[in-house]
């Protein structure tokens, strides 16, 4: 049984650094994984992951106890990305692609399950950055559409067609041969 | 199976990456006060809808009371009635500010009985083994803690003012714990019978007057309490225990860079 997020964010928002610290060590795996899938760079990941932790203790008193802490630590998280990931002039020939896939056919059906699992690890992590963010909040985060486009501030549309993009690029990864009229993105 | 079926479940068995160790203690080590401490006054709502539902939940049982405080609500904790559920052994890491392990650190580990059914009278405080435990961390800074009812700790480095005091958060794996001065910012008390037997196991309330907070706290064999304060506000000490007068202690004040020991308290026989 663990005590509650609000009492040990009460003691860190009094100072008490060791409350911090047990949130810090209840919640940091779980902003490093996202960051990590995020980014794909673990080094970039872990500095990021120390900044989300830095960022909400200056703000902890934001954090009102409405809603999990969690997701209120992944958000700071996400900005942070955001933000590192401007920096670096991110630009992405999305629509370059031509995408297809067929919907009926499951090419994870060819691995064992074990198999599957690295592979899919690997497509998600080779997915462009705009459909990674958005497949990675939505399916492995389970956020709604809404927060996920408040949160990387583009429209609910967007979120939905990166969404249905990257799912199309992952059944073309993971397929054995690249479909006729379709590039294969690669792994 | 459709490919997106599949993918969604797929997706909930992909592998999870550890931390990278040191991370957590640079991260305590750059920490700097908040911009500012806030004055804690809660809307009835934002206090109720989470307590309630951690009740209803059922597993806390009792771990919160909502009470009054001068016509505002406080948030009261009452520490050591949770027993948590251990799956492993938890390796505590000791470091001090630098992120360096701390060798030779003195652990005394101790727990609480688990309640039979959550809503039941609160656990008592075991002190003895195996509920109670003294131990050094390694060379390497580590004490491992493989008896799942010990859920506390405190630790004094042998050498250095550092210590530092907290719960087992972990259910198994590693926990870093930042060792931090010992000095500044803190009141400390003892507490004692008329025949001058130290009391432990006492538990003295620590109330924040400017954040209308409480803090527990707890006595050691030798009747020692210690509080990690923040400097500069104005706290109350008070206790309440079967047998005893109640005993309050206003206007507490520490200023920045300070040690309060406060006198031998002698409490009187009801």
């Amino acid at each position: 049984m663990q005590i509650p997020d609000l009492w040990l964010v009460q003691k860190a928002k009094n100072g008490d650094t060791a409350a911090f610290g047990a949130l810090l060590t209840r919640h940091s795996r779980r902003v490093y994984n996202l960051l990590l899938r995020l980014t794909g760079n673990a080094a970039l990941a872990e500095d990021l992951t120390q900044e989300t932790f830095l960022t909400a203790y200056q703000r902890l008193s934001d954090w009102r106890g409405v809603g999990q802490l969690s997701t209120w630590l992944c958000g700071i998280a996400v900005k942070h990305h955001l933000t590192a990931r401007r920096k670096t002039h991110f630009t992405e020939p999305l629509d370059a692609l031509e995408l297809s896939a067929d919907s009926t056919s499951d090419p994870l059906e060819r691995y064992t399950e074990r198999e599957a699992i690295l592979a899919l690890d690997s497509a998600i992590a080779a997915l462009p950055d705009s459909c990674r963010e958005v497949f990675v909040l939505v399916r492995l985060q389970e956020m709604r559409y809404r927060e996920v486009a408040d949160l990387l501030g583009i429209p609910l549309g967007t979120v939905q067609s990166r969404l249905a993009r990257a799912t199309m690029l992952l059944q073309n990864s993971l397929s054995p041969l690249p479909q006729q009229g379709a590039k294969r993105h690669a792994l | 199976m459709p490919f997106e079926k599949n993918l969604r479940r797929l997706i909930k068995k992909l592998p999870e990456h550890d931390v990278p160790s040191g991370l957590q203690a640079r991260t305590l080590a750059q920490l700097t006060e908040p911009d500012q401490l806030q004055k804690v006054g809660f809307d009835m709502k934002l206090i109720l809808i989470p307590a309630l539902t951690l009740s209803m939940m059922g597993a806390l049982g009792g771990l919160f009371v909502l009470r009054s405080n001068n016509q505002q609500i406080s948030l009261l904790p009452f520490p050591g009635k949770i027993a948590r559920t251990q799956t492993g052994p938890v390796t505590l890491h000791f470091v001090d500010a630098s992120g360096q392990a701390v060798p030779q650190a003195r652990v005394t580990l101790w727990g609480y009985e688990k309640p039979e059914k959550p809503g039941e009278a609160p656990p008592a405080l075991v002190i003895g083994s195996p509920n109670r435990v003294e131990a050094l961390s390694d060379a390497q800074g580590d004490v491992t803690v493989t008896n799942g009812h010990l859920s506390y700790f405190s630790a004094t480095a042998a050498a250095l003012p550092l210590h530092a005091s907290g719960e087992i958060t972990v259910s198994e794996g590693e926990q870093v714990v930042t060792l931090t001065e010992h000095p500044e910012h803190t009141i400390t008390g003892r507490f004692v019978d008329t025949q001058g037997k130290p009391l432990m196991g006492l538990k003295p309330e620590l109330y924040v007057v400017d954040s209308q907070t409480t803090q527990g706290l707890m006595t050691d064999p030798q009747g020692h309490f210690i509080a990690w304060i923040v400097p500069g506000n104005e706290y109350r000490i008070s206790l309440s225990a079967p047998g005893y007068r109640p005993f309050v202690r206003d206007h507490i004040r520490v200023e920045k860079g300070q040690k309060l020991e406060l006198d031998t308290i002698t409490l009187q026989a009801q």
